[in-house]
């Protein structure tokens, strides 16, 4: 079932390109930081940036950030129901 | 008690509502517990999606509904929230809600390993989490 739905995610763009738009949108955004556009349960997409900027934000902030990446793209909503995970990461988390 | 005395529909409710109560009442404590929080609230909504499962699938437990679904455990637990999700019905509707960026943005992100967290968290990120839950948690009452 999984590897069939892969094929496309609408009748518009492929899965890899909506996985491409998404990677392009945030490498622009983030040209130095860590940008991971990978794959989630069956055909879903999971978006990772890790990144300084978020160091002083709220997780409300750090959502709107994304998020407006997100919809600077030219994603339709079906398109954007794809992205299961939006995980912005500040390195101060992690250490 | 073993784990299967959990495993029937009213149960999973039930301990989907009270978790999430559990869930409010640790954050209250303040940042110390934030992270147990965290945890209880996404366990919440685990709950309140296996239930949900289980009534739509006709399933009595979770074992059941495991092997109606052709699920294995790696997956449940790996993917948890997003493949029980997934498989529901409803699924269609919720990724064009608008819970969908409380769920995408956080709630998804709830993992099980979290009770092994021994760090501390900012009491403003459980709020944040347990905001998206209440907001998830309140849609799937409305919709399921």
């Amino acid at each position: 079932m999984g590897k069939t739905l892969r094929k496309s995610s609408s009748k518009g763009r492929s899965r890899e390109q909506v996985k491409r738009i998404l990677h392009d949108a945030f490498r622009h955004r983030f040209p130095h930081d860590t940008v991971d556009i990978s794959d989630g349960y069956e055909d879903n997409v999971h978006v990772l940036v890790v990144s300084r900027e978020f160091d002083a934000m709220s997780e409300k902030e750090k959502q709107d950030v994304m998020w407006g990446v997100i919809d600077s793209t030219p994603l339709n909503d079906r398109e954007k129901g794809l992205i299961s995970l939006v995980f912005p990461v500040s390195p101060a988390e992690i250490k | 008690m073993a784990r299967a005395d959990y495993q029937g529909v009213s149960e999973q409710r039930k301990a989907a509502f009270k978790r999430k109560r559990d869930a409010w009442a640790l954050h209250k404590q303040g940042s110390l517990h934030a992270r147990g929080a965290m945890y209880l609230g996404g366990y919440a909504v685990e709950c309140k999606l296996k239930a949900i499962a289980m009534e739509i699938h006709r399933c009595r437990t979770l074992a059941q509904l495991a092997r109606k679904l052709g699920m294995e455990d790696s997956q449940i637990y790996t993917h948890g929230l997003e493949a029980l999700a997934r498989n529901l019905p409803l699924y269609p509707r919720l990724q064009r809600s608008s819970v969908w960026r409380d769920f995408s943005g956080f709630v998804n992100r709830w993992r099980p390993s979290w009770r092994y967290d021994p760090n501390d968290h900012r009491s403003a990120e459980s709020e944040a989490f347990l905001q998206a839950v209440d907001r998830v948690y309140h849609w799937l009452d409305s919709n399921q």
